[in-house]
């Protein structure tokens, strides 16, 4: 394509970058958020009561079951799920069957518990943690599979860009440490290197996996030869590729003994060391009617399973699942894991969202860096040309995700809490301000787009606290006092975006200063050397 | 004539991100079933290790078809290694049924 093999690969990188660069970013976004998933649900529904440890479990339990058997008697499938440090609360979750009477469809119900009362919390309608997450590949409003196939095609950009990207430096060893500071576009390539190549490995593993995660729906072919076409067949592959390697044990327990606390007892006994975050009770009234124990801190990288407790026979057996059945499986298992990180602990999920941002901000540099190139070479003489068009839409983005998180935030705490649809226009606030940001940059010079949005931003990060303090009764230092940490960690992550966005916007605002008070010196030289004429 | 000559660089460009997007999808696709035919633990975790090479594959095609001197190249090696990749393909999928 051209003459040597790097300045074709040079090509490739920018072109492969810039396509689905807006969308790349989205993705990094939302996914860095989705990291914090459960700290984010917990700040969307301030309704929860949180409780750090269980003093009296049994009656704890005993309550959470009555609820089910209240609420759904019929379901096939309970989860109660224990506090643990992420989500330090009692929450009942079963299994709705669809009721063609009632018209409600088939899918996961959840209710909180007051521990001292036994009965649920009424919670706001949210779409909480796990909305934000699920948009880094579902993308929200188009169809599930085109939002995977979209997703995917930006990731193998992505895979593409990276790729070319190390291909394309011949010192990369140098370039770790270099940044040259105030040289225009040579230091927009400087800190658009050190954010690639600095968390190189993470962005290669985040990149490849996440291919690996959509690889049933994108590589679906593959299957369709080896399995046959059609759902049927496909849902036999994945039935098989599930297929973990189990050990069984029988217990020293009476089946008509086996219940919820009787499985936790003998769980307490088993593993000392554990803490458990879930109990299930799995096909309930069915042959294969059994319980399900998960732990808090039993997902490590390479195996994220249940032990699980049935009767059979005339005895009760315990299954323990040690890992996947083939090694391409352990691998993807690997993977998959270390995508999502929830072996992960405090540090390590800091690390993992500070990654992500960093590859969100490579993407951010490497579209900066595609329009910068452009204006040097004259492309941008005219005010409305293609190319300040998308320089201002790409400000609106870059600038406009983080103005639209907070204004998913703001939706939850400002909407009226009984409004139909309230999880949805959650959601919608979230693109409203993003289209607001965009719109409010197509009219502003770029200059004061930066600044203004960079400003407001700040100001919106900050006044979060404060709306949360306004219209719940939570507070900062109410958080303190009731040792409502998760609650507490979040204002306080809140009010630190604040001051990130505000220095930046004091850098901005510098800088133009600057710019100008040159320009005048310019413009000032000029007049003197036409009067000495 | 003169409308390719004097476009022949997006045209030229265009092809190539045709063959790179549409040939690629084929041939990793292609790659991947092949791969997934070799021994492996069990079938299943065959297939697994066809999907995720072909992800590299992809990748690795794409970079090549950049890499050439001409588009036409590009094509023409794209093409051919689709078809012996589908000949391969076709004569696993008959033998092990």
């Amino acid at each position: 394509m051209k003459p040597r093999f790097r300045q074709s690969m040079n090509w490739l990188h920018t072109w492969a970058g810039f396509s689905f660069g807006w969308l790349l970013y989205f993705i990094f976004v939302t996914g860095t958020v989705g990291y914090f998933d459960s700290e984010i649900d917990r700040w969307m529904k301030p309704e929860i009561t949180v409780v750090e440890q269980l003093d009296n479990q049994s009656s704890v339990l005993s309550a959470a079951e009555l609820q089910l058997q209240q609420l759904a008697p019929e379901s096939s499938q309970w989860y109660i799920s224990l506090p643990t440090a992420r989500m330090p609360f009692v929450q009942i979750q079963w299994l709705q069957l669809a009721n063609k009477e009632t018209n409600t469809p088939r899918g996961w119900q959840e209710k909180y518990l007051d521990v001292s009362s036994g009965v649920t919390n009424s919670v706001r309608e949210t779409a909480g943690g796990e909305t934000l997450y699920r948009m880094h590949y579902n993308l929200h409003y188009v169809p599930e599979l085109v939002g995977y196939i979209l997703t995917s095609l930006a990731t193998m950009l992505m895979l593409i860009g990276l790729v070319t990207g190390v291909v394309i430096h011949k010192k990369i060893f140098i370039e770790f440490f270099t940044f040259r500071a105030k040289k225009g576009i040579r230091s927009w390539l400087d800190i658009h290197n050190i954010f690639s190549v600095l968390p190189l490995p993470f962005h290669l593993m985040i990149t490849y996996s996440g291919l690996l995660l959509l690889m049933g729906v994108t590589m679906s072919s593959i299957i369709d030869v080896r399995y046959g076409e059609g759902r049927e067949n496909h849902k036999k592959f994945y039935d098989e590729a599930q297929l973990d390697i189990k050990e069984v044990q029988f217990i020293d327990l009476a089946p008509e003994a086996l219940s919820i606390e009787t499985v936790l007892a003998d769980v307490a006994v088993r593993y000392k060391d554990q803490n458990v975050s879930f109990i299930g009770f799995i096909e309930r009234g069915s042959e294969n009617e059994h319980y399900e124990i998960w732990f808090d801190k039993y997902e490590g990288i390479h195996l994220v399973s249940a032990v699980e407790y049935r009767v059979n026979g005339d005895k009760v057996e315990i299954e323990i699942a040690t890992e996947k059945a083939g090694s391409a499986a352990r691998i993807y298992d690997l993977f998959e894991h270390l995508h999502e990180g929830l072996f992960a602990n405090i540090y390590l999920r800091w690390l993992y969202f500070i990654s992500g941002l960093l590859g969100a901000a490579m993407v951010a540099t490497g579209m900066i860096l595609w329009i910068k190139k452009r204006q040097i070479n004259g492309a941008s003489a005219r005010p409305f040309s293609v190319i300040s068009i998308i320089e201002r839409i790409n400000i609106g983005i870059i600038l406009g995700l983080p103005i639209a998180i907070a204004g998913y935030f703001w939706g939850n705490r400002l909407l009226p809490v009984n409004i139909e649809h309230r999880a949805d226009w959650e959601v919608h606030c979230f693109f409203i301000a993003l289209l607001a940001s965009i719109c409010f940059c197509l009219c502003r010079s770029v200059k004061k787009s930066w600044l203004n949005l960079l400003w407001f931003t700040a100001g919106v990060y900050l006044l979060t606290p404060l709306v949360n303090m306004v219209t719940t009764e939570h507070s900062i230092i109410g958080s303190i006092k009731r040792n409502d940490w998760l609650m507490l960690g979040f204002d306080l992550s809140m009010l630190f975006f604040a001051g990130c966005f505000a220095l930046a916007a004091i850098i901005v605002q510098r800088k133009n200063a600057k710019a100008q008070a040159n320009e005048e010196h310019i413009v000032i030289q000029q007049k003197l050397k036409e009067s000495a004429y | 004539m003169t409308f390719f000559k004097k476009n022949v660089k997006p045209i030229g460009i265009t092809i190539r991100v045709l063959i790179a997007l549409i040939g690629g999808f084929v041939l990793a696709n292609l790659i991947g079933i092949i791969i997934s035919y070799l021994p492996a633990d069990n079938k299943v975790d065959g297939i697994v290790k066809g999907m995720m090479i072909g992800f590299i594959a992809y990748t690795t095609v794409v970079m090549y078809v950049f890499s050439t001197k001409t588009a036409g190249k590009a094509g023409l090696v794209v093409g051919s290694s689709c078809l012996v990749a589908y000949a391969i393909m076709f004569y696993l999928n008959t033998a092990v049924n």
